[in-house]
C-alpha cells in the first residue's frame, strides 16, 4: 500500500503473514469439523483481484476517518528525560511512559499468579509540526473493571468499555482531559515458561540453565485481542507484566521484554 | 482521484485429503483496513498526509496494490497450543 505521490510517498509491503490471523481462523473451524488434525501445519494461499477489471495496477481509495485529537508538542522537550527501552528502530513511532505509569500499571493490572489482569494505559497524541512526527505520551492508567479472567485467560466485557467511556467523559468534564485518549493495554501474564510444558515450575525443566523463555510475550489471542480493539488505532500499543523466577522459589513480577511490546496493527 | 474498485482477497487452506482445498473463505476487509489505517498514520507522521488544524486528514487517497504478479501466494501456519506457547515463542 502507499499514499502520497513522488517524493512524498510512503510505500508499505505487507507480506502474506498479514493474513494469517485469518487463516488461523479458518484453521480452527476445519480442526473442529474434524478435516485436519489440531497440530497439523497447513500451507495457504492468499489470493486478490480487482472487483472490476482496470488497467491500472494500482488501485486508490479514499478512506473516511474521524480526526486523530492531537496535541501540539516537541519531542526535544521528552527526549533528554527519556530512556530508551529494546532496540530502536526509525520506523517505530516514539512512545513515551511517565514513570510512575509502569508501577501503577503493575498494581492495576498484577491479580496475583492465579488470574490475569488488565488495564488501560491513558495519555495524549502529539504532533510535531517540523520535522514532522506524532509521538505518544502515556500518563495515566486506569484499571480495567469488569472483566473475567482465569491463569491463562483475559476476556472484556461490555461493562469494561462502558467503564472505560465513563471515566475518560468523567476525566473531560470534571479535569478538562478533552483530548485524552486509550494508548494502549497492559495484561499480566502471571505463569512461568516452564508450566506450559508441564512441569510445576522453572526449576523441574531440563531446560532452566540455557533457557531464555519469558511469559512476558504476546500470544496469538493478545495478537487477536489487539487487532479487535486497537484495530483502528495504529497508534495503540501492548504490554505485558510477566512472572519471573525470582532466586530460588518465589514468583515476582517483572517488566516486559522489548519483544512483548508491540505497537501498530498486528498484521504488520 | 479515480473511483476505482477495491482489491478483494481471499484465502484458500491447502492441506485438503488427496491435495484438494480444504476451505476457501473471502477475507473480511476489516484485516485490509487495519493495514490501511497503519499506511495512513506512518503518511500522518511524515507530513505526507495534510492536516488540517483541528487534526482532520486531508486524504490524497491510497494506493493498494495485489499480491505479486501471479495475484496468488503460499504461505504456511499452524495453530498454537492450547494454553500461551512461551518456549516456542520467545526463543
Amino acid at each position: 500500500m502507499s499514499i502520497g505521490e513522488g517524493q512524498k510517498e510512503y510505500v508499505r509491503e505487507f507480506k502474506l503473514t498479514a493474513f494469517q490471523a485469518f487463516a488461523e481462523q479458518l484453521l480452527t473451524e476445519s480442526v473442529a469439523n474434524g478435516q485436519v488434525e489440531r497440530d497439523a501445519r497447513v500451507r495457504y494461499r492468499a489470493y486478490a483481484w480487482t472487483s472490476r477489471p482496470t488497467s491500472d495496477a494500482h488501485v486508490r481509495a479514499k478512506v473516511r476517518r474521524a480526526a486523530l485529537p492531537l496535541v501540539p508538542g516537541r519531542l526535544d522537550e521528552l527526549m533528554p528525560r527519556a530512556t530508551s527501552v529494546g532496540p530502536l528502530d526509525d520506523n517505530d513511532y516514539p512512545i513515551f511512559i511517565d514513570q510512575h505509569v509502569l508501577p501503577q500499571s503493575v498494581d492495576a493490572s498484577w491479580k496475583g499468579v492465579e488470574l490475569e489482569g488488565g488495564a488501560w494505559l491513558i495519555g495524549n497524541l502529539h504532533r510535531q509540526e517540523e520535522p514532522p512526527e506524532i509521538f505518544a505520551h502515556i500518563h495515566t492508567v486506569l484499571a480495567a473493571r469488569g472483566v473475567t479472567s482465569e491463569r491463562d485467560r483475559l476476556d472484556l466485557s461490555h461493562a469494561t468499555y462502558l467503564d472505560l467511556q465513563t471515566q475518560l467523559e468523567r476525566r473531560r468534564v470534571r479535569m478538562g482531559k478533552v483530548r485524552e485518549l486509550p494508548l494502549g493495554f497492559v495484561h499480566s501474564h502471571p505463569f512461568l515458561p516452564a508450566e506450559l510444558d508441564g512441569h510445576a515450575d522453572c526449576r523441574q525443566c531440563e531446560q532452566q540453565q540455557a533457557c531464555s523463555s519469558t511469559s512476558a510475550f504476546l500470544s496469538a489471542r493478545d495478537a487477536q485481542f489487539h487487532a479487535a480493539v486497537f484495530g483502528a488505532a495504529p497508534y495503540a500499543a501492548q504490554m505485558v507484566w510477566a512472572s519471573l523466577l525470582v532466586a530460588t522459589s518465589t514468583c515476582g513480577c517483572s517488566v516486559s521484554t522489548p519483544s512483548a511490546f508491540a505497537s501498530g496493527p498486528t498484521t504488520s | 482521484m479515480s473511483p476505482a474498485p477495491a482489491y478483494e482477497f481471499e484465502i484458500e487452506l491447502l492441506n485438503g485429503p488427496r491435495g484438494l482445498p480444504l476451505a476457501r473463505r473471502p477475507v473480511p476487509r476489516d484485516f485490509v483496513f487495519r493495514c490501511a489505517e497503519s499506511v495512513i498514520f506512518a503518511g500522518q507522521r511524515r507530513g505526507i498526509v495534510p492536516l488540517a488544524a483541528d487534526g482532520v486528514p486531508s486524504l490524497p487517497g491510497l494506493a493498494l496494490q495485489g499480491i505479486g504478479r501471479a495475484k496468488s501466494a503460499v504461505s504456511a501456519c499452524r495453530l498454537a497450543k492450547a494454553r500461551k506457547n512461551t518456549c516456542a515463542s520467545s526463543s
